[in-house]
């Protein structure tokens, strides 16, 4: 992919300079739903692609890569929306911000924030909408609370965590064991890198290929139920429908082990999937899992097509840093012992 | 550049929360915040692996004695992404590593700034990396 060897300051400088001009021309704002739970729908002037059974074609590679975060910023209040200039001031600060040779903070700030910017792949844009969150219901842009159940069962596992910091890989989180990674879901989330994901649709097939860690999700469209509830999955149970031209995708039976910002076992995930136009697929989702949060919460990211390939993640093979942990805990035990 | 937007950084405040770090493990597990430090060698091998690339370092020390040190950095697909390839960081480069020393006091380290030890710039920005394409390339 000789075409994207670009060096990332030039691209970043392209984009600062842009950044006001292009999102002025491309805001389509009226189009992408509001709440978040109101439907979806391309511009009428779009006439989107069908495959060869009829479905609408959402083939190909996007990328979840925006720095909008997740939460409305707490001191922006009730500021939903950027102007132009908000948003270009605010792409440049969050690139420079990420990108500076900071080593303020104390030693603990310092060894986790690990490297300069160089190192990851954020992307270089807000949503297209220029909203301030990426949750877009409730309307204040920020998380619901978690219920007094969740709160125990995240201190419980805070807990176990301290007593057991790393007898074994089995104490620490399935990412760092290169199992699941939380980026990819369900559901999907911008993450520093490998934010990318393909598409490739049968006639009673969905599958989202993430990059991260290549886990390939194989949503049935067929109508059959979903597993017994016995049955308990990392990645939850996907099962996909069409209402209009929206693959909705509803998730359930989970493990409970692979939390997503404090979501229990019961999570019941409906993720929605639209063409909105030749260079946007649309994702949405709505978490609602009443045992873990005091309201459901809903997501819009809109993904862009982009050229690929979807890369190789061999993530377990080189995990050097696991033996390296483990070693730490081995160490820091003797020390205490003596 | 830099400088400048620095200066404008500090002036713009609050929106100034830290961009969340996602990596793929804690660092706080592996590497020792309480022993710093700063190695100048020269690169012997870049292991482009997945989840995180390490740089091989041989470092001279007062004695003449040679270390080898191996320092931890980011996945090779964001790098791939943004235009490095093993080119990028040949054999034989002399840089400058600032970081954290592991904590079972092997020779590995997290690597926080990297620089070339002939003019401190740094490692793979403004063009100065072979085959970055960058300013000037």
């Amino acid at each position: 992919m000789p075409q994207r060897l670009v060096a990332r300051p030039l691209l970043r400088a392209l984009n600062l300079l842009a950044a006001a001009m292009v999102t002025a021309v491309l805001v389509p704002r009226p189009a992408i739903s509001q709440t978040g739970k109101s439907k979806a729908a391309p511009a009428k002037s779009y006439a989107v692609p069908r495959t060869p059974d009829g479905q609408p074609d959402m083939q190909g590679v996007w990328s979840n890569a925006v720095l909008t975060p997740l939460e409305r910023p707490a001191e922006l209040k009730d500021k939903e929306f950027f102007t132009q200039e908000e948003a270009a001031a605010y792409i440049k600060r969050t690139i420079e911000q990420g990108n500076k040779d900071r080593r303020d903070g104390s030693g603990t700030v310092d060894v986790d924030r690990a490297y300069n910017d160089f190192w990851w792949d954020r992307g270089t844009n807000i949503v297209k909408t220029l909203r301030t969150s990426l949750i877009t219901d409730p309307p204040d842009g920020r998380l619901p609370a978690l219920t007094p159940a969740a709160q125990k069962r995240a201190a419980q596992v805070k807990e176990a965590r301290r007593l057991h910091p790393a007898d074994g890989p089995e104490d620490r989180p399935l990412a760092e064991r290169c199992l699941v990674l939380n980026s990819a879901g369900p559901p999907m989330s911008p993450s520093a890198y490998n934010n990318n994901y393909q598409v490739v649709q049968t006639a009673k097939t969905f599958v989202v290929w993430n990059e991260m860690i290549h886990d390939a999700r194989v949503i049935p469209l067929d109508g059959r139920p979903h597993v017994p509830s016995s049955i308990r999955l990392w990645m939850g149970d996907s099962r996909g429908r069409w209402e209009g031209d929206t693959l909705v995708v509803d998730t359930t039976n989970f493990t409970g082990r692979t939390p997503f910002r404090g979501s229990g076992e019961n999570l019941h995930l409906t993720e929605r999937f639209t063409r909105m136009d030749a260079e946007t697929l649309l994702y949405q989702y709505t978490v609602d899992d009443p045992e873990s949060f005091t309201r459901p919460w809903s997501v819009a990211i809109p993904s862009v097509r982009t050229s690929g390939p979807i890369l190789e993640y061999a993530c377990n093979e080189g995990n050097y840093g696991m033996e390296g942990l483990l070693s730490a805990a081995r160490f820091e035990e003797k020390k205490k012992s003596k | 550049m830099r400088t400048k937007l620095a200066v404008v950084l500090a002036g713009a405040g609050m929106l100034l929360a830290a961009v969340p770090m996602w990596a793929h493990h804690a660092f706080a597990a592996e590497f020792d915040e309480k022993r710093p430090l700063k190695l100048q060698g020269v690169v012997t091998k870049w292991e482009l692996v997945n989840p995180h690339s390490w740089i091989h370092l041989d470092v001279k020390g007062p004695d003449g004695k040679v270390t080898q040190w191996m320092i931890e950095g980011g996945s090779p697909n964001s790098l791939f992404r943004n235009g490095f390839t093993k080119e990028s960081l040949p054999q034989g480069t002399e840089i400058i590593v600032e970081g954290y020393r592991a904590k079972d006091g092997a020779d590995r380290a997290v690597g926080a700034n990297l620089t070339y030890a002939k003019d401190g710039k740094r490692l793979f920005m403004g063009g100065s990396a072979p085959g970055a394409g960058g300013d000037g390339k």
